[in-house]
């Protein structure tokens, strides 16, 4: 088939789904980002920048959640599938490395005037792309499929602890990178273990909901006042539940399921209402989409490489919808660097919702027959 | 046969990504970010938690200030001072014990009394670091705290307490950054504050939240700084006792301006505007000298004549180097000595129970730079900006010429000045009391 052809069928697919209401224009991202604009200070205004600032704290709450979310699937599936693990790091690095490279190297010949260093929004950008949401497989579909939902669980876990990182070097208040990183697995640990003691003490479901809710906020409020990022102390206090004796992970799954949803809704609509128009938020979203897409396909057709047997040779199609983690790295990076983080909460934001419709035109044959 | 078809796709697809790729990375390279679209600062607070903590920031500042100014008010007395121009200003004195305070009271400026009140009487001073210590009325429990060593006090929110004619009056400072420097005439660690330099008068007390006290704002070649608290109070310990206000010459000087330095033929110094005619110095200065070095150390300006005159003991003698019309010449004068025909000083008579600073226009008479309301100059009806043009038959009358005449007057006698106000002639009887 000619390219022409490859082109023009995606094309026939999204008139179809759109006409029948279903993905892309049903994924959380292309809803709640648009609702999230439309009701924010830039749209009817009904969320004010005070209601923003209040919002900032449930930030720091889901991003300490999410975290804990794929620590757990990474603590479950690393050590199960090493080699997939493996291949899903270097298709992280992979993107990471040509959207932050992209991204210095325009930054730097574009001469941007910034308040922090450049690579630090060069990687920020670069972090905020490599996350992926490949759509949950069904029990018994698509081996492919299911593959690249695994991956997407499993590529994040690198890019968190880069992003601690960057949060340290971003954050004025805060101590250099590895220490502000460092200052984030403590917090993790920490909290974990004090979690580990309790859960599994509690007298009923509703007092260990108050242990799990106790141990989030700790999670995310201990890690953002030490300046580092709640995203690695959650993912590490996940993984520490996991690999410890007992059932933590379990009990902590249960009540933070009740959660998820609601969290992921709050925080896109929070990341869409934060979205305010800015030039540098409009260069950096062209070079996020385009080197994002360049990324991943890369990324994932090397992944596909040094694992043939288990990656599929089309994964990085697969991975091309960015889902919520890149969007919360980006509104943390935002709390700590406002200024820069505007632009690049823009850029992720509204690429999110890009790559989302883009999904379609790349999307990998047999998803579509 | 479809797997290999899918990766041919794969590859074909990647090798088209990575092409538009490059394309827009060399196409967005070749743009420049415009300038004056540099980014501006978020209008959102900075970290999640300090969101959270801001929230109440201004009632609860407004809450500390109020409960600060309680604690700090009683320990700061309200001075009164006299500037070298004659006008009346106030500064914040800060109790050290229940009867000392200390303030900083620049070259020229002298402690006055309020209305109905006495002039708080200055029992030691430390001229090089222009603090006086004053004695007040005891007040035992009201004494500042000061902060420890050289801290520097930021970021955070400080307290500063100026003096008005109402009283102290205290606010809420924001101090971003403070840089350590060393006081070349004293070795002392001084503090300045970038925040407060356009806000702070010099002579205001800073104090923090917790109401120690940080130090005196002092003015030093157009720096507003801070004098820590523990250099001050350990250098009013040791301060010599002030019997006598020192350093006064009896002269006023002036700025040698460029007009002013082509006309006296001199190059540096500062130009005498007025010689008290009771001082030691009437014998020997004259209006339009310009004074260029004291005991050999040039005169730069004003200030640097002040201090270098105050900075000696009374009864010190300096040699002045002059240079008169042009010409050379070299005088020694005393120090705070009484002048030889006898009769008051500028502290003690004529000139101030006059309540006129007069400055000699040569040819024209002597320009009236303060008359104070309450004494016989304002009696008389005099104002500053008069020029007094004659003296009873004496034309251009020198300022000395009218504080002489009124300084040999009796009681109840008269000096008939005649007056020129902007385009008004005026004829006015300073009488004497």
């Amino acid at each position: 088939m000619t390219l022409r052809g490859e082109l023009r069928r995606p094309m026939l697919a999204l008139q179809r789904r759109a006409a029948l209401g279903l993905r892309p224009f049903t994924a959380p991202v292309t809803i709640f980002i648009p609702l999230g604009i439309s009701l924010g200070p830039w749209g009817l205004g009904i969320i004010s920048p005070q209601t923003l600032a209040h919002l900032d704290v449930v930030v720091t709450l889901a991003l300490a959640t999410l975290g804990v979310f794929i620590g757990v699937a990474g603590a479950r599936q690393a050590p199960a599938m090493p080699r997939l693990f493996a291949a899903a790091s270097l298709e992280g690095v992979i993107t990471i490395g040509v959207v932050a490279g992209a991204a210095t190297l325009l930054l730097g010949t574009w001469g941007v005037p910034l308040d922090l260093p450049a690579v630090a929004v060069a990687l920020t950008l670069g972090v905020c792309a490599s996350a992926s949401a490949a759509p949950a497989a069904e029990q018994g579909g698509d081996p492919e499929h299911e593959i690249a939902s695994r991956v997407a669980d499993l590529d994040d876990v690198l890019p968190i602890v880069l992003g601690g990182l960057v949060i340290g070097i971003a954050n004025p208040a805060a101590p250099v990178g590895p220490v502000a990183a460092a200052l984030a697995i403590l917090v993790g640990l920490g909290t974990a273990v004090c979690g580990w003691l309790l859960f599994e003490r509690a007298e009923g479901s509703a007092e260990r909901a108050v242990f799990v809710l106790g141990c989030l906020a700790l999670l995310g409020g201990a890690a953002a006042f030490a300046g580092s990022s709640p995203l690695l102390a959650g993912m590490v206090a996940g993984w520490f539940w996991v690999i410890a004796p007992g059932e933590s992970d379990k009990l902590v799954g249960g009540d933070l399921a009740r959660l998820e949803h609601p969290l992921v809704v709050l925080l896109l609509i929070t990341a869409g209402a934060s979205v305010r128009p800015d030039l540098l938020g409009v260069w950096l979203f062209v070079a996020y989409v385009t080197f994002r897409l360049s990324g991943k396909l890369i990324g994932g057709w090397a992944a596909s490489r040094l694992a043939p047997d288990v990656a599929p040779s089309n994964l990085g199609a697969y991975l091309i919808p960015p889902g919520v983690i890149g969007i919360a790295f980006a509104l943390n990076f935002a709390q700590v660097a406002p200024t820069a983080g505007g632009s690049v909460v823009f850029a992720v934001a509204l690429g999110a919702v890009l790559c989302e419709l883009l999904t379609l035109a790349v999307v990998p044959a047999v998803r579509r027959a | 046969m479809e797997a290999r078809g899918n990766g041919r796709r794969e590859t074909r697809l990647l090798l088209v990504t990575i092409a538009i790729s490059a394309a827009m990375l060399f196409l967005l390279a070749r743009f420049r970010f415009p300038e004056e679209a540099a980014i501006q600062p978020a209008a959102t607070a900075p970290a999640a938690l300090d969101r959270l903590t801001a929230r109440a920031a201004y009632d609860e500042l407004a809450g500390i200030m109020a409960e600060v100014e309680r604690r700090i008010i009683p320990s700061v007395e309200v001075v009164p001072i006299q500037t070298a121009s004659g006008m009346t200003t106030y500064l914040p004195a800060v109790r050290i014990t229940p009867d000392r305070a200390i303030t900083l009271l620049a070259p020229g400026e002298r402690v006055t009394s309020s209305a109905g009140g006495e002039a708080p009487v200055i029992v030691a001073r430390d001229v090089a670091r222009n603090l006086v210590v004053l004695q007040v009325a005891s007040r035992p429990g009201d004494i500042v705290t000061p902060r420890g060593g050289t801290q520097r006090p930021g970021p955070r929110y400080v307290v500063v307490v100026d003096a008005t004619s109402q009283g102290a009056a205290v606010r809420p400072v924001y101090v971003g950054r403070t840089d350590l420097f060393q006081d070349p005439r004293t070795g002392d660690s001084m503090l300045s504050i970038a925040s407060v330099q356009q806000t702070l008068s010099p002579g205001s007390a800073i104090f923090t939240l917790d109401a120690t006290f940080v130090g005196l704002a002092l003015e030093s070649s157009g720096l507003v700084t801070v004098q820590p608290a523990q250099i001050l109070m350990a250098a009013a310990e040791t301060a010599p006792p002030a019997s006598t206000d020192p350093g006064d010459l009896g002269i006023t000087v002036q700025s040698l301006s460029a007009p002013l330095a082509r006309a006296a033929s001199a190059q540096s110094g500062v130009i005498v505007s007025h010689v008290d005619p009771r001082s030691a110095a009437a014998a020997r200065v004259r209006p339009t000298d310009v004074i260029q070095a004291i005991n050999g150390v040039p005169v730069t300006g004003v200030a640097a004549f002040h201090q270098m005159v105050s900075s000696r003991e009374p009864g010190a003698l300096l040699t002045l180097s002059l240079s008169r019309m042009g010409q050379p010449v070299t005088e020694t004068v005393a120090i705070g000595a009484e002048p030889a025909e006898g009769g008051a000083s500028e502290n003690g008579g004529g000139a101030v129970n006059a309540g006129l600073i007069l400055q000699t226009i040569r040819g024209a008479g002597a320009e009236v730079l303060a008359a104070d309301p309450g004494t016989a100059a304002g009696g008389a009806g005099l104002r500053a900006g008069d020029l007094v043009v004659r003296l009873g038959d004496k034309r251009a009358p020198e300022a000395g010429d009218i504080l002489k005449a009124y300084a040999a007057a009796r009681a109840g006698d008269a000096l008939l000045l005649t007056v020129r106000r902007g385009t008004q002639h005026l004829v006015l009887a300073l009488e004497k009391p």
